[in-house]
């Protein structure tokens, strides 16, 4: 027997209710508690934004924060079973809303702030990749490199991987390059900021080639001697090795 | 303290066979050695104390599936640690049984594999729905005591057994409200455990707070439920927010009156597990197993002596 359309109009009701803080017409309600519902859900997803996202919470202050959340639950939905991806759907939200909202007007970098807590978070958590078969031993012009799969670069508008929110304006809007990366040993998600060179060598790097290909590649269409990228190169590959990103080598 | 051997438990494990109209589910059972015993809810504010050396061993542990599944690095890494530490019992949150919308067979997939992987004893769900259009509340609304709702969840909840391919152990909610209902909440629970063949989770403070809010007497309420379907407890404690008013927030140690309603029920009860939930407040963990303790007494009072009373 399927839902009568009383009872799936009083569970939708219910539920609205709770997401948009509407007055509904709920059947059988005892006065004065149905907005506990409304008040507990929402301290759900106050708290986990505000968890996933803390230098947002800082920059925009408690209460502009908590409109921001009120407006995502809802105009939003949350689509996954699982509470921790929630900053995902509002990310997604706020994308869509981007060129509407005021904030963005005031904090044109706001967007890329998000995102960046939002790689965190999803680096953070996200399921083990296998790890390649790798030599330990070799050299970093000559061997393959192996890099952790558990890695990428992403490309940011506005340097919120660099400086602190409140010191960044419109003026700092260029392109920026960052290898995000979730390091072996406490699992914690570590941040390069990369130049739009070294961005091009780690894209390689994903491909398993040796740095002296890539700086032949790179010389070439920089016009830049091969040596000096060599040796401009090879210290932050010594440091990614140091890191734990580059994990060693194939034949 | 008794130190829990998982290898151990998992020897002294029996096959456990349900046949429900003609679905037949199978597995390992840790129950033997769960019955009586009172574990705790594992929690990432204390997960990693707990796994320490010298930390208290609970018999049991219990955490919500959705909270773990589909994650990998150092959250992982504690599941893992813990799960070879401890036999786990599992109690959903997205299941959202009572839900107009359809099951999400993704999500039942991932489930499966999950409780397969650490070979969890136990899964249990709330007797709520949370998910409507395809939008998580992430809490547990209250179903309208119905029989067209009854229909529906019994429909559902065989749906779920027959795929996971073990019982489904459903949990009386505490609520704030009724919405729209048709018959008692006794009633409700009931007819839905006998129909569906799902077991019964009783929450002894949900019942307690359920009373208080709406005017019933708890005794009564438990006398009226299939307590032959019982198979697991949860004891919690809650916050009074108004006159006539309780939320069962897992905020605060379980009161006296919980205590007395838990002993009074285990009268009625063979030996199952109990376990104690905390998830807000969460103080110092031997103040946790202190409140531990003072439950699996009143069950060794219960279930120990009478036993031993019996042979």
């Amino acid at each position: 027997m399927p839902l009568t359309p009383k009872t799936l109009d009083n569970q939708l009701k219910l539920a609205d209710y709770c997401r948009t803080g509407e007055t509904q017409d709920i059947e059988g309600l005892t006065p004065n508690r149905v907005h506990h519902y409304r008040r507990l859900i929402f301290n759900i997803a106050l708290d986990t934004l505000s968890t996933a996202f803390p230098i947002t919470l800082k920059l925009l202050g408690q209460e502009q924060w908590e409109m921001v959340i009120e407006k995502f639950y809802a105009e939003s939905k949350c689509t996954s079973p699982y509470v921790w991806k929630m900053p995902e759907d509002f990310y997604e939200f706020f994308k869509t809303q981007a060129s509407q909202s005021p904030l963005i007007k005031v904090y044109p970098f706001l967007f890329d702030l998000l995102y960046f807590e939002l790689v965190e978070l999803n680096m953070y958590m996200m399921e083990d990749e296998i790890l390649p078969h790798c030599n330990k031993e070799g050299h970093l012009e000559q061997d393959k490199i192996v890099v952790h799969p558990e890695s990428k670069v992403i490309l940011l508008e506005y340097p919120v991987h660099i400086k602190a929110p409140e010191t960044i304006t419109a003026n700092d809007k260029g392109q920026y390059y960052c290898l995000c990366f979730r390091e072996p040993t406490e699992r914690k998600i570590l941040f390069f900021d990369l130049s739009a060179y070294l961005a091009f060598v780690i894209e390689q790097l994903f491909q398993k080639r040796d740095l002296n290909s890539i700086t032949e590649e790179a010389s070439a269409s920089l016009g830049v001697d091969k040596k000096t990228l060599v040796q401009n190169t090879l210290p932050f590959l010594e440091n990614l090795v140091s890191k734990g990103f580059i994990m060693g080598y194939s034949s | 303290m008794e130190k829990v051997n998982v290898a151990k438990a998992n020897a002294e494990a029996c096959k456990f066979y349900v046949n429900l109209e003609g679905h037949e589910f199978h597995g390992l059972f840790l129950y033997p050695y769960m019955k009586g015993k009172v574990g705790l809810g594992f929690r990432r504010d204390f997960a990693e104390e707990l796994l320490k050396e010298n930390a208290f061993q609970p018999p049991f542990i219990e955490f919500a599936p959705e909270n773990w599944m589909r994650i990998g690095g150092h959250w992982k890494q504690i599941l893992d640690e813990a799960s070879e530490k401890f036999p786990i019992v599992c109690h959903g949150l997205s299941l959202s049984i009572g839900s107009p919308d359809p099951l999400d067979w993704d999500f039942l997939r991932d489930l499966k594999l999950f409780l397969d992987t650490y070979n969890v004893q136990l899964y249990s769900e709330h007797l709520s729905y949370s998910q409507t259009n395809n939008a998580h509340l992430y809490d547990l609304l209250p179903i309208p005591f119905t029989s067209d709702a009854i229909s529906h969840i019994v429909n559902r909840i065989k749906q779920v057994q027959d795929f996971l391919e073990r019982p489904l152990v459903i949990e009386n909610v505490s609520y704030y409200t009724p919405v729209a209902a048709e018959m008692s909440e006794a009633h409700f629970i009931s007819t839905i455990v006998k129909e569906s063949g799902c077991q019964l989770l009783l929450d002894v403070n949900n019942v307690y707070v359920n009373a208080f809010n709406h005017n019933y007497n708890a005794q009564e309420f438990i006398r009226r439920l299939p307590l032959e379907s019982v198979a697991y407890i949860h004891m919690a404690g809650h916050e009074q927010v108004a006159e006539d008013l309780i939320i069962d927030t897992h905020g605060r140690p379980i009161i006296d009156p919980v205590f007395e309603l838990f002993d009074w029920t285990l009268n009625r009860l063979q030996p199952i597990p109990v376990l104690l939930e905390r998830d807000f407040n969460i103080p110092e963990l031997s103040e946790l197993e202190n409140e531990r303790l003072k439950l699996q007494r009143i069950c060794d009072n219960k279930w120990i002596k009478s036993d031993a009373l019996n042979a």
